[in-house]
């Protein structure tokens, strides 16, 4: 999809990196005044992260669309049962032989009301807001890294048991698929976008290879067209990736009025 | 580790000059030397842009190999620097214009010289159009910082060349005649199509470096006192002021090509025909891109291709 009726310009790309299967998911889908977006990484062996993270979309999607006629100040509800649903779906996938796949995949997602922007994040991948020459990340992530956090913050662990637990700081403590989910952020009020303001939501293959600086630049210099800067945000991160290209998916909306 | 300011790879102290392309800090200085005007090499623009040599040093423009520091890739870095309006001050690298005539001469370039630069930013999704980034304002001028490409300009290689075989001169003008339909469907006329404009890449791909239109509006203005502009590839109702139509792009994309094949400057605004390379099918072709009057060149590439269609077959 690009440009689309005047209102909201979007992009979106996906590259497989050095990876054998491409396991993220995205869509970006409108329906009367009403657009939504969505970025899934899909993780599990064989075929588990492709079908959890496709099945996660379509999920969502459908959970939106039945949900039509929506009240506004219905959204954030809405999009936490939604992430809830997929969560079911995606807990109760099986293989071939009916055993469960135990499959997971992470979802940030955005639904946009004309220029009012709602999102909803489970897991590590994230959602970047840019506006006047800024970047600002509006997601966090759900790994072990976050707990560890909370955990020094009330006292419960020391500094040197935070940093000691480290090493197995990105793991994730929730995803959709882990079942009756655990953690799940979803915006209360919506946040308004002005003319030129850009979304983003990506899979960590982004972030892991450019840091804010350069996914700004990247966007910035894409002469204002959300397909070019999607495309050049996913083969830059392939470019100036330090270790093997993770698969890498980006989905951009900016507002042109 | 150092990086050579020639080629934008790093390389070891231990040498003076760099393995990959022999280029040293003395060739930098000389190269100094010789066009004071340059920017040193190793200027840093923006906090992100090391400078390295120049590209192209024109009356209009220098354009420089630079290193972008923060997406760590080789760039282009195009400098609005008229010669004969401005100085540059070697303290601090700033250009300034003596006379309130000059300045308002300057002035009146660079604006055009920013719109045309964010004309093109805007038009990165249109194949064959060079990729500009961004706009910086420093020094007292605009720098457009672009894409850098391997190759040079059509007038370079036919300085050097001559004549283009067939063959890769009917490639050059169908690229170009693809360039036009997709800037004609967006309603822009290029105005100045001219072999300094047209980029080769070593690649083999072709590349349009500029629309031509800011230089042309600077041109006017500052009149004999530059020459910066090709003008024997101009439409002869341009040459007289009129606003270039889809007709006219394609009145010097006939120029160009007549050029290419016979190798020779069109004269007194006539394309030279009977020379070179050119068959029988091409005269008619250039005959027709190249009335004097508008009215009786094709109206767009779409049909220019029905022509050659019918004529060929």
């Amino acid at each position: 999809m690009e440009k689309s009726d005047g209102l909201i310009q979007t992009g979106a790309y996906s590259i497989i990196g050095d990876r054998p299967s491409q396991q993220d998911s995205y869509c970006c889908t409108g329906d009367g005044n009403l657009l939504l977006a969505s970025v899934c990484d899909g993780m599990g062996g064989m075929a588990g992260g492709e079908r959890a993270s496709q099945t996660a979309v379509r999920s969502l999607v459908n959970g939106i669309r039945n949900a039509i006629p929506l009240k506004e100040n219905e959204i954030p509800a809405t999009m936490r049962q939604c992430l809830e649903e997929a969560d079911r779906e995606v807990t109760q996938l099986c293989d071939a032989s009916g055993n469960p796949l135990y499959a997971g995949t992470t979802a940030v997602a955005v639904m946009m009301v004309e220029n009012r922007m709602y999102w909803g994040s489970v897991g590590d991948s994230r959602i970047y807001y840019l506006s006047g020459g800024e970047i600002t990340t509006l997601t966090r992530m759900h790994n072990y890294n976050l707990k560890l956090d909370e955990m020094y913050r009330t006292g419960e662990i020391s500094l040197e048991e935070r940093e000691r637990e480290r090493g197995r700081g990105e793991a994730l403590i929730s995803f959709l698929g882990i079942g009756n989910l655990p953690l799940a952020d979803v915006s209360a009020e919506p946040c308004v976008m002005k003319k030129g303001d850009m979304v983003l939501l990506c899979s960590d293959g982004l972030y892991k290879s450019l840091n804010d600086a350069q996914i700004l630049a990247i966007v910035e210099e894409s002469g204002e067209n959300m397909q070019i800067a999607a495309g050049r945000l996913c083969n830059e991160a392939l470019r100036l990736s330090v270790a093997k290209q993770d698969n890498t998916t980006v989905v951009i909306l900016r507002m042109e009025q | 580790m150092k990086k050579c300011m020639g080629c934008m790879r790093d390389y070891g102290e231990e040498y003076n000059q760099c393995p990959a392309c022999g280029y040293s800090q003395e060739q930098a200085d000389a190269d100094k030397k010789r066009m004071p005007e340059i920017l040193p090499a190793g200027t840093i623009l923006s906090g992100r842009y090391i400078l390295g040599r120049v590209l192209s040093n024109t009356d209009y423009s220098i354009i420089y190999m630079a290193w972008d520091a923060l997406l760590l890739k080789r760039v282009a870095v195009r400098e609005y620097f008229p010669v004969g309006l401005g100085r540059r001050s070697k303290r601090t690298n700033k250009i300034s214009v003596q006379n309130s005539e000059k300045k308002k001469m300057f002035l009146y370039g660079l604006h055009a010289f920013e719109k045309e630069m964010i004309l093109l930013h805007k038009m990165q999704d249109i194949t064959g159009i060079v990729e500009v980034y961004r706009c910086i304002r420093e020094n007292n001028t605009t720098y457009a910082v672009m894409e850098y490409l391997q190759g040079c300009t059509l007038q370079d290689r036919m300085d050097q060349e001559k004549r283009i075989s067939p063959g890769e001169a009917g490639q050059i003008f169908r690229g170009l005649a693809g360039v036009l339909e997709n800037l004609h469907a967006r309603g822009i006329c290029h105005g100045n199509l001219s072999p300094d404009s047209i980029y080769l890449e070593d690649t083999g791909r072709m590349r349009l470096i500029d629309f031509g239109g800011a230089k042309l509006q600077a041109y006017r203005k500052i009149g004999a006192e530059m020459e910066i502009f090709q003008t024997a590839y101009l439409a002869p109702e341009v040459m007289k002021g009129q606003a270039p139509e889809k007709n006219a792009d394609l009145y010097s994309l006939g120029m160009i090509y007549a050029r290419m094949l016979s190798g020779k400057e069109p004269k007194e605004g006539r394309p030279r025909l009977k020379s070179g390379n050119m068959d029988l099918e091409a005269q008619k072709l250039i005959q027709y891109l190249t009335a004097a009057k508008a009215e009786q060149r094709p109206e767009n590439v779409q049909q220019l291709r029905a022509w050659m269609e019918r004529e060929n077959g």
